[in-house]
C-alpha cells in the first residue's frame, strides 16, 4: 500500500482503477470525498448528523459496487455526487422528513444569499437568520437542490447536467425560479 | 461520533463486497442501445403504414362515396391507430435514449428533430419499397379487428349503384370489351368498357388481379346466368389511385 503522500498526487480515475482490485485504495477515495459529500447531504436534506452518516456510507457502498460502472469521460466528483444525491433524495422520500430542524451552518446562509439572491443586506444579519433558515427550509427540493450545487457547492452548469442528469435550459428554469421563489419567501417572512 | 470511512471499508471486507463485473454495465449498456433500436424499428414500420393507408384513400371521390372527411371518419381509425402507435414508440424511444450513459446531456428539440428525421426519412423507404404494404397484409392475415376495419374499403367500393365496385377478375372475355368480375360478396359481374375507358398505372386486366372500378351499373341480375352489368368508365388498382391515367383500348393488358 502507497503512504499518505503518494496517494495525494493520483487522480480521482487513478484511484478508482486501483480501488477496482483493492479496497484499501477505495479508503482514499473515501477520504477525499468524505467531507464534500457530507456538507452536501446536510446542504440538501437538512438531515441530523447521524442520518447523514448512515447516508454516506450507503453512498460508498454504492459507489464502491458500481466502480465498473464509471466513465471516465465524466468527471468522478460529479458522479459521485449523482449517486449522493440519488441515495439523499430516496432517503427524503423513505423517511418523510421534510420539516426536520434545518442544520445548515450559518456561513452557508451567508453564502447562499449574497450569491444567490439579490437581497437587501438586513436579510444576512444575524438576528433574522432564523426566518432567513426557514424560508430557504420551505423551497421545494428541486430548487433548493439546484441551488445548492450552484452556490454553495459551486459547480459550473457541465458538473451540474452530469449530477443531475438534466439538460442545462432546465437547470437554468430551475435556479432562476429557485432565486425568485427564495425572494417571496423572504419577503414574506419580513 | 463514528468512522464512515472505517466502518465501510470494514463492511466491505467483511461481508465480501465486491464491484460489479463490467461485463454486466456494458451488457446493460447495449440493452438500452437495443431496446431503443427496436422502437425506432416500430415507429417506422407505423409511419411507413399511415403513409400506405392514407395513399389507399381515394380522396377525390370520398365526397361521392358518401364519406365525410373528418378525424374520426372509419377510414381514419386504421391510420390514426397507427399514428397512435407511432407517437408512443416516438415517446419510449426518447425515453429510452435519456436513459442511456449520456443521454441526458442531448437537448430534448435535438432528440424530438432526429427522430422525426428518422422516421420520416426511413418510413418512406419502407413505403416505397413496398414493406409497409407487405406488413399491413401481414396484420390484416393475423388480426381479425384488424382485418375487418380494413375492410371498410371493401365495403365503400360495393356500391354499384353509386357507381363504386370492387372484386377479382375471374376471366377476360374473348371480346376486347368485357370481363367478368366478382365482387366482394361472391356475387358475378360482367363488365363493359369502351374506347373512352380510363385504366389507370397499376391496374392490370388480368385474372386474379383485384381492382376497383368507376362507372354505372346498367342492368339488374339476370336470371339466367346470376350476373349483373357493369359499364366501366374507369379502372384503377386495388392499392392506390395509381399517379397517371392513360387510355385503355391499346393499352397493355
Amino acid at each position: 500500500m502507497e503512504d499518505q503522500k503518494d496517494y495525494t498526487e493520483k487522480s480521482d480515475t487513478e484511484l478508482v482503477k486501483m480501488a477496482r482490485s483493492n479496497p484499501e485504495y477505495f479508503g482514499f477515495l473515501m477520504e477525499r470525498y468524505n467531507e464534500k459529500l457530507t456538507f452536501f447531504i446536510r446542504r440538501i436534506s437538512f438531515f441530523q448528523k447521524e442520518d447523514i452518516e448512515d447516508i454516506l456510507q450507503e453512498v460508498f457502498i454504492k459507489v464502491y459496487k458500481n466502480l465498473n460502472e464509471y466513465d471516465d469521460s465524466l468527471k468522478f466528483s460529479s458522479w459521485i455526487y449523482r449517486i449522493t444525491r440519488n441515495q439523499t433524495i430516496d432517503n427524503i422520500r423513505k423517511k418523510s422528513r421534510h420539516n426536520q430542524n434545518l442544520s445548515l451552518e450559518e456561513h452557508d446562509f451567508e453564502k447562499f444569499l449574497k450569491s444567490s439572491v439579490n437581497l437587501e443586506k438586513k436579510y444576512a444579519e444575524k438576528e433574522t437568520m432564523e426566518k432567513t433558515r426557514e424560508a430557504i427550509m420551505t423551497l421545494p427540493l428541486k430548487y433548493r437542490e439546484v441551488m445548492v450545487l450552484k452556490f454553495l457547492e459551486e459547480k459550473n452548469y457541465d458538473e451540474m447536467i452530469d449530477i443531475l442528469k438534466k439538460p442545462k435550459g432546465t437547470i437554468a428554469t430551475l435556479i432562476s425560479r429557485g432565486k425568485t421563489l427564495l425572494q417571496e419567501n423572504l419577503t414574506n417572512l419580513y | 461520533m463514528k468512522d464512515v470511512i472505517k466502518e465501510t471499508l470494514e463492511k466491505i471486507k467483511k461481508e465480501e463486497i465486491k464491484p460489479i463485473s463490467r461485463w454486466f454495465f456494458l451488457a446493460k449498456n447495449m440493452f438500452t442501445w437495443l431496446t431503443f433500436l427496436c422502437l425506432v424499428v416500430l415507429g417506422i414500420i407505423s409511419f411507413s403504414l399511415i403513409l400506405f393507408l392514407v395513399s389507399q384513400l381515394d380522396w377525390e371521390i370520398c365526397s361521392q362515396m358518401g364519406i365525410k372527411l373528418h378525424w374520426l371518419s372509419p377510414v381514419f381509425y386504421i391510420p390514426l391507430l397507427w399514428l397512435i402507435l407511432s407517437i408512443f414508440f416516438a415517446l419510449l424511444a426518447f425515453w429510452e435514449i435519456r436513459k442511456t450513459k449520456k443521454g441526458y446531456r442531448y437537448n430534448s428539440a435535438v432528440i424530438v428533430l432526429i427522430l422525426a428525421t428518422i422516421f420520416s426519412v426511413f418510413g418512406f423507404f419502407f413505403y416505397f419499397s413496398k414493406e409497409s404494404e407487405r406488413v399491413h397484409h401481414v396484420f390484416s392475415g393475423q388480426s381479425v379487428p384488424y382485418k375487418k376495419m380494413s375492410e371498410l374499403k371493401e365495403r365503400q367500393w360495393s356500391q354499384p349503384e353509386l357507381g363504386f365496385l370492387g372484386g377479382i377478375i375471374l376471366q377476360i372475355g374473348d371480346k376486347n370489351s368485357q370481363f367478368k368480375l366478382l365482387d366482394f360478396e361472391e356475387h358475378s359481374w360482367v363488365i363493359n368498357y369502351d374506347d373512352n375507358l380510363v385504366v389507370m398505372p397499376g391496374a392490370l386486366l388480368l385474372p386474379n388481379e383485384k381492382i376497383k372500378i368507376l362507372g354505372q351499373k346498367i342492368e339488374t341480375e339476370n336470371e339466367k346466368t346470376e350476373e349483373s352489368l357493369f359499364q366501366a368508365r374507369e379502372i384503377r388498382p386495388w392499392e392506390g389511385r395509381g399517379p397517371e391515367s392513360r387510355n385503355c383500348p391499346g393499352c397493355e393488358k
